[in-house]
């Protein structure tokens, strides 16, 4: 059986996957109020998007052209859905989400079905590299966890520093007193959704360079919300905890009982993590209760 | 264009003075359609889809089965999202574990008790899946619901596997009370009966105090406890109603196709079925049956058009069926959410009042009373 060393180095791409999609989704939640069901399809268009750039430019042009067209999508999405549903009952917005996953998924299907199961380039190898200890790990899972903590210390930075961050926090906090002290809600909005969308690229490459890009990357999207809950909805710290423990909990269930139990037993988590304490590790109550 | 279902700051003045707060849908017979009418297209439709059954070609028929048997999932979600507003995409679990109560009880009396088994315990595990929505609302509800789909779809594949049929179980023809039911066509009158029922079912229920309490709880929680209304036993009504109607579902379809294994049941047919109801009319009687309708048709006459087209999209089609159905279907719901929440019931009956008035206008006074 592995060491805790070899199953601990082993969590660290899905702890990094699930911090993507989760911290995507907080963002959401704070901007909009809105658990985001589409996160899923989202990540599957990410990681098609990747894949359609392959072989045209520079990799790290190719980069940076994926990461602007996902913000761009995810703001459109914003616009051109979310908005249009303000004061319609949350009923109508829960089943949006759903169902844009859906159609998301039906719209990557149509336009890149016929590819296959297809594996990303990645700029480094993923060739195994020996770590101190003896242990091998593909190269791509250190890439993911180092994505993953730049990508969320960026958001932090973002959210801390700047003029922008502080009026997405304003909005957050009170979307009515923010618009009254200036503050474009529908645009920090807009962002917070762009934002949301270039984790879920980031998740789908990540995913997809250790699994290859198929139609399973919708159910990222669904696997993260465990990660999301027992962190809290609105705490980027929260759920980057929760995914690590996750994340490791996560391949200790892998490795001792199968893969089947992944999604019965993360869920049966989060199901009591809902009910003894909705708010999770780090969330604000109130905002528990608000749902 | 733009006019909001529902507020949500509906007044606890407003809810008591209208019993009927989706009022917009029976006007009665002051303006638009009058009774006799009403009576008269219920008759002319009933005769149409009896003339269907018997004369209508064998694959027709076949595909209407499923769409009658979808129209059940459907008016049982209705129930659920509809008239109480609680969001599931619990659907397939209860659908897994009508069926393989089906598999587990036919051989102890046919339909019959297998109709009556499944719905028991669906209504059992859909009352223990109900008790989360006594403490949470909207997001957290449909992703306890989630949690209930992956851990039944966890068990029924355990049980599958565990009984050694891999390939998932194969099943005799049905038989409902000493009589055979084999064919298409006599699938299509039981079916037919059954749809028959709980549409029935579900008009009375809407005017009943369930009904009028679900509406409430989906209108404003607060409101309706504040007239005297009990949340928790209107809301684990709902669930129980619903889930053990879909089990039923479940148990039908095992028998109607002979077939089942644990992988038959996703979270896209889960989801399908919020996209009957959306499509439909969301809280309306007959918007279920259209929403199944169009959703269960819509795959057969995509391949239809399919194969008119010049051959080199036609193959295109046939290979992509899935994918354009769901974009279709997506683009539909997407579109209604945003333009006319309440679907296509709600449309008809739009156009229907707007006919009927223009005609009582222009016919002067004799067509009142």
């Amino acid at each position: 059986l592995p060491t805790l060393y070899a199953l601990l180095l082993e969590s660290i791409a899905p702890a990094g996957i699930y911090a993507l999609v989760s911290v995507g989704l907080v963002l959401i939640y704070r901007a909009t109020k809105v658990l985001n069901f589409a996160q899923g399809g989202m990540v599957l268009l990410g990681a098609y998007l990747l894949f359609s750039l392959q072989g045209s430019l520079p990799i790290a042009l190719r980069i940076i052209v994926l990461l602007i067209v996902s913000g761009l999508i995810g703001a459109a999405i914003y616009y051109g859905l979310l908005d249009r549903l303000l004061g319609h009952s949350p009923l109508s917005i829960v089943m949006m989400t759903i169902v844009l996953s859906t159609f998301l998924e039906a719209v990557v299907g149509l336009a890149w079905g016929q590819d296959g199961d297809v594996r990303l380039l990645l700029p480094v190898s993923t060739g195994p590299v020996r770590l101190p200890g003896g242990q091998m790990i593909g190269a791509n899972n250190i890439l993911i966890g180092v994505v993953a903590v730049v990508f969320v210390a960026l958001v932090g930075c973002l959210l801390r520093f700047t003029r922008v961050g502080l009026s997405m926090r304003a909005a957050a906090d009170n979307s009515g007193l923010a618009s009254y002290r200036g503050v474009n809600v529908r645009r920090t909005s807009a962002i917070a959704w762009g934002l949301s969308m270039v984790a879920a690229t980031l998740a789908g490459v990540a995913s997809g360079s250790l699994n290859g890009v198929n139609g399973n990357l919708l159910d990222i999207g669904l696997a993260a919300f465990p990660a999301l809950l027992l962190g809290g909805v609105d705490s980027i710290v929260g759920v980057c905890i929760a995914s690590a423990i996750l994340g490791f909990l996560g391949s200790v269930i892998q490795t001792y009982l199968s893969a089947d139990w992944l999604n019965p037993l993360m869920y049966s988590i989060l199901l009591v993590t809902v009910l003894v304490r909705p708010s999770g590790l780090m969330g604000t109550p109130e905002t528990a209760r608000r749902v | 264009m733009h006019d909001p279902v529902e507020s949500p700051e509906t007044s606890v003045a407003e809810l008591i003075r209208t019993h009927e707060p989706s009022a917009d849908a029976s006007a009665g017979t002051t303006r638009g359609v009058s009774k006799t009418s009403r009576r008269i297209a219920l008759a002319v439709g009933t005769m149409l889809v009896l003339i269907f059954g018997l004369a209508g070609p064998g694959a027709d028929v076949y595909v209407a089965d499923f769409a009658l048997l979808a129209c059940i999932g459907a008016i049982a979600l209705n129930l659920l999202t509809g008239f109480a507003g609680q969001v599931s995409v619990g659907s397939s679990a209860f659908l897994a574990v009508g069926a393989f109560t089906y598999v587990g009880v036919y051989r102890f009396g046919g339909l019959a008790i297998a109709i009556l088994a499944s719905a028991l315990l669906c209504a059992v595990v859909g009352l223990l899946s109900g008790l989360p929505s006594l403490r949470l609302q909207g997001f957290y509800l449909v992703l306890s619901t989630l949690a209930l789909f992956y851990i039944v779809d966890f068990v029924v594949e355990k049980i599958q596997f565990g009984v050694g049929a891999i390939g998932g179980f194969v099943l005799p023809g049905a038989q409902f009370l000493g009589w055979n039911i084999n064919s298409d066509k006599q699938w299509y009158f039981f079916l037919l009966v059954t749809v028959a029922l709980v549409l029935a079912g579900s008009w009375n229920l809407k005017r009943s105090k369930f009904g009028r309490a679900w509406v409430g709880i989906k209108e404003n929680e607060l409101a309706t406890r504040v007239i005297g209304v009990n949340l928790t036993s209107m809301k684990l009504t709902a669930f129980t109603f619903s889930s053990a109607l879909i089990g039923i579902q479940g148990a039908l379809t095992a028998a109607f196709v002979q077939n089942v294994s644990y992988d038959n049941f996703t979270l896209d047919q889960a989801v399908s079925y919020v996209v009957m109801i959306l499509i439909g009319g969301l809280g309306s009687v007959w918007g279920p049956i259209i929403g199944a309708a169009v959703v269960t048709a819509l795959p057969t006459v995509i391949s239809d058009i399919g194969t008119q087209l010049p051959s080199n999209i036609g193959t295109t089609v046939s290979t992509d069926l899935a994918n354009i159905e769901l974009a279709i279907y997506g683009a539909v719901v997407l579109a209604f959410l945003l333009r006319e929440p309440r679907g296509i019931a709600h449309l008809i009956e739009r156009a229907v009042t707007q006919l009927a008035d223009k005609r009582r206008t222009r016919g002067g006074e004799e067509h009142d009373k």
